[in-house]
């Protein structure tokens, strides 16, 4: 029965071992969960993106149309929280994370199973909090929380949102923990540090983030509840206290937090960029060096989001300096990644069109980072739509392509079926244009002067706007074709062999979907992570591509 | 007759699991001992005329304390390398959360 | 009477590597308790070092009595834990049954006294509000800091002694080996509490008292 829909012909799976909700709800099977976060996220990502388009549409005119001033400032907060917490954070680490990691290092499961499931369960817990925060109220404080306005002046349900995130903070320390206990503990022999793929170092290093950031948010939402619901001043400046000390607590954890949301990405876009090039990843140490700085030197750089708030000059140089420190790893990781495709085998399947739109845009992200870490620059740009454009290059045209990259790569492992190639292409490349025309003409208007979070604006900037909302109405149809023929593919989809890429990974030594528990023949780890070729040996144009004789073989 | 090998083996056991007992018994009773001696001395120094001084000696002897519990009673001393390694990075990233902001409060006119 | 098989879990099949794994899992959630508190302190260490006088003289205010009471109830608690984990190496039943019994009681002690403190401080004006007792403005914020720190760590005490509880239940009932890592990650986690207390203590009621 169950074969009709997913699975290999007659052969137990994870998916259609047993089909109880129960056993679904309590599982305590990685691959399962992934599955569980995957729905969740979809969810959260509705509820953010339909927030959104509310704001973009009210941009239209310089005057807002049809939104008080109120509203808009609760829709564009509560598409920041839900956004940031429940769909980035957890996207790739929770699902594709979930789903890979046992099988990338030969393990049957994570080092603690309930654990995981317990993660999940705190993260829609945290999201029912969040969004009946939404409909009790609204919250108009900004993603940010600053006080006085978050503790003193907001009529916003404030504490419910803080709570709500305050809770799913804890999902991400129990998965930081059992990520961390996983790579340490579990990895089958054979695969030794240096032979583990990037995404399972990207993971490590996104796990230490999780447990080492997040306590630090905890504290900073429970002292906002506190001095908001019980008045007890802490930040308050009538008692001596100091909104800065909120914005150092808060920056803390936040600005970690985005290497939370991009390191995995660049985990999963080393995985496809060395697929679909055929080619070893260049310099695989530099790139497991440069994962664990970002994190590690991540954690100082915090204080340039508060270059205009009064921080000393000093503190601010200091963070600035770093903050260009920062970026060296990262851009590391680009030359690495466009060295990998030097004398490759390149074919633009859906997951690499994703990928090298990934190395632009973040590219892009990366090098407006970089302006913003300058102070003078800050100075003029902070707080316009230049800022806003520049972490939506990083978290949407990178973490989010990421995000569908690794999604479109790992789909025939995870359902076992083959998606439509033309339309997912189409889609990427729907996705791209649609958008640099959203967010490229906030670079310009962030410059021209447009402040962030305005609901009315003066009308010579009317013309980005309407170029912005175009580009997202053509971004939003992007994202809605992937449901429609990835869901297609669960019930008409080619079913998909064990290896549809020819890549290389433990996991794709297993059956697609996998068994319940992970392998039923022990995989043989590598000596090396990936087994492409290296560039002195690309194949000459006339011999087969080893891919596409994986890819015929499959079909047969 | 058969039975009594057994006996006596089932009796030495027992008595080295008491002894075993004692003497973990002891030795703790000594650590703790030393951390409630340390407990009143910072009690009675904070008596003291030591004016700026009473926080820093106050917390001096606090990380004694907690330096004892850490190493008797949680035994980080006999932990893996591994586990030093954790706890280590949790106080370098304090220090680092600390370090920033007071070089911010600190500086400013 | 202890099985090595109810002891092992998925997906570890030695209950050497499951005991590692377990404490070391519990290190990588203390580094993140110890994140946790470090944040609170830095909010003290801050708020003292824009108002010293203040917070000092706030400081006097609290009861010293009952602070060094419970502190000396919870390093005892410490004690009584570490009995607890090695009696459960020593594999004697009944000696792990009494400490952990004997721990979880520290801690009830713990909030037990808390109670009568709270209810003391109340009564002397220290709770923030309309009916603050103290004059000077930093003096409130020294109080917000007390409450809400010392809640925090009630808070997690409770989540030890619920812990404790349900494993000497466990234990009595035979329903929980003694190889199990349960005894040592409960310990370290209640060693953990044990020492933010430490640090608390001389911040919260050893100031302003040497005039």
């Amino acid at each position: 029965m169950s074969d009709i829909a997913i699975g290999g012909v007659g052969r137990r799976n994870y998916l259609n071992d047993s089909h109880s909700i129960r056993s679904w709800l309590l599982t305590t099977d990685h691959k399962r969960i992934a599955i569980l976060y995957a729905i969740s996220i979809t969810i959260f990502f509705l509820i953010g993106g339909a927030a959104i388009s509310l704001v973009r549409l009210e941009l239209l005119t310089p005057n807002g149309m049809f939104l008080s001033d109120d509203s808009y400032n609760k829709l564009f907060t509560i598409h920041g929280v839900i956004m940031v917490w429940f769909f980035l954070i957890p996207s790739i680490p929770n699902t594709l994370g979930n789903f890979l990691l046992p099988l990338m290092i030969g393990a049957s499961d994570v080092a603690f199973p309930r654990l995981n499931l317990l993660s999940w369960y705190l993260n829609i817990t945290g999201g029912l909090f969040t969004v009946a925060a939404l409909v009790g109220g609204g919250v108009d404080a900004g993603w940010t929380f600053y006080t006085p306005f978050s503790t003193e002046f907001s009529h916003g349900a404030i504490a419910l949102a803080a709570i709500g995130v305050f809770i799913s903070g804890f999902s991400s320390i129990a998965t930081g923990v059992n990520f961390i206990a996983t790579i340490h503990m579990l990895r089958m022999p054979g695969v030794t540090w240096f032979r583990l793929p990037l995404f399972v170092w990207s993971l490590y290093a996104t796990s230490m983030m999780f447990v080492l950031a997040t306590p630090v948010l905890a504290v900073t939402l429970l002292l906002l509840v506190i001095e908001r619901l019980f008045h007890l001043p802490l930040f308050d400046p009538d008692y001596g206290g100091d909104p800065l000390l909120f914005q150092h607590l808060f920056w803390f954890y936040s600005h970690p937090a985005v290497y939370i949301m991009v390191l995995p990405s660049m985990g999963v876009i080393t995985e496809v960029i060395t697929c679909f090039a055929r080619r070893r990843v260049f310099g695989y140490a530099f790139m497991v060096y440069a994962l664990v700085s970002i994190a590690g030197i991540g954690f100082f750089v915090w204080g340039h989001h508060m270059f205009v708030s009064g921080q000393s000059p000093l503190a601010s140089l200091i963070f600035s300096f770093l903050s260009f420190v920062v970026a060296v790893p990262s851009a590391i990781k680009v030359f690495n990644w466009t060295a990998t495709l030097y004398r490759g085998q390149i074919s633009f399947e859906a997951p690499m069109i994703y990928a090298l739109g990934f190395v632009g845009l973040f590219t892009v992200g990366g090098l407006t980072g970089l302006f913003l870490a300058s102070i003078p620059v800050d100075i003029h740009v902070h707080d316009t739509y230049f800022v806003v454009a520049h972490f939506h290059y990083i978290m949407v045209g990178g973490a989010v392509s990421a995000f569908f990259a690794g999604l479109h790569f790992w789909w025939p492992k995870i359902t076992g079926r083959l998606y439509s190639e033309s339309w997912a292409r189409f889609a990427a490349i729907l996705m791209f244009f649609g958008f640099n025309f959203t967010f490229f003409p906030q670079f310009v208007m962030g410059y021209a002067g447009m402040p962030r979070r305005y609901h009315v604006y003066p009308p010579e900037f009317q013309v980005y706007h309407v170029m912005s909302t175009i580009g997202a109405t053509v971004l939003a149809a992007a994202y809605l074709l992937p449901p429609v023929y990835l869901g297609w593919s669960l019930w008409r989809g080619r079913r998909a062999g064990d290896n549809p890429w020819g890549a290389s990974g433990l996991e794709w030594q297993t059956n697609s979907p996998p068994p319940p528990k992970n392998f039923v023949r022990r995989p043989e780890a590598p000596d090396q992570p990936y087994d492409y070729h290296p560039a002195g040996q690309a194949p000459r144009a006339d011999e087969r591509s080893p891919r596409r004789a994986a890819n015929a073989a499959a079909d047969r | 007759m058969s039975e009594d090998p057994k006996g006596a083996r089932a009796a030495a056991h027992e008595r080295r699991l008491t002894r075993a007992l004692l003497a973990a018994w002891w030795s703790n009773l000594a650590i703790w001992a030393a951390l409630l001696a340390l407990l009143f001395t910072s009690l009675g120094l904070a008596y003291a005329p030591l004016g700026r001084w009473t926080l820093v000696v106050g917390l001096a002897i606090a990380a004694i304390k907690a330096a004892l519990v850490a190493w008797f009673f949680m035994q980080i001393n006999r932990a893996t390398a591994l586990i030093r390694l954790t706890a280590l990075m949790a106080f370098v990233f304090v220090a680092a959360l600390f370090t920033f902001t007071f070089t911010d409060i600190a500086t400013r006119f | 009477m202890s099985d090595q098989t109810p002891a092992l879990r998925e997906p570890w099949d030695a209950l050497a590597k499951q005991r590692e794994a377990a404490t070391f899992g519990i290190w990588v959630f203390l580094a993140s308790e110890l994140l946790f508190f470090g944040a609170i302190f830095l909010v003290y260490a801050y708020l003292r070092a824009l108002h010293s006088t203040a917070f000092e003289q706030a400081s006097s205010h609290t009861s010293v009595f009952y602070g060094t009471l419970n502190t000396a109830v919870l390093l005892t608690s410490s004690m009584t834990m570490v009995l607890a984990a090695r009696a459960a190496d020593i594999k004697v039943k009944a000696a792990v049954v009494v400490c952990l019994s004997l721990t979880a009681a520290c801690g009830l002690i713990f909030l037990v006294v808390k109670g009568f403190e709270y209810k003391q401080d109340i009564d002397d004006g220290l709770l923030p509000g309309d009916h603050f007792a103290l004059a000077a403005a930093a003096a409130k914020m020294f109080f917000s800091f007390y409450w809400g720190i010392t809640v925090v760590h009630a808070v997690h005490l409770s989540i030890g002694i619920v812990a404790v509880l349900r494993l000497a239940l466990d234990v009595y009932r035979d329903r929980l080996p003694l190889r199990s890592p349960q005894y040592e990650v409960t310990a370290l986690y209640w060693h953990l509490v044990d020492i933010i207390w430490i640090i608390l203590y001389p911040l919260l009621y050893l100031g302003g008292r040497s005039s």
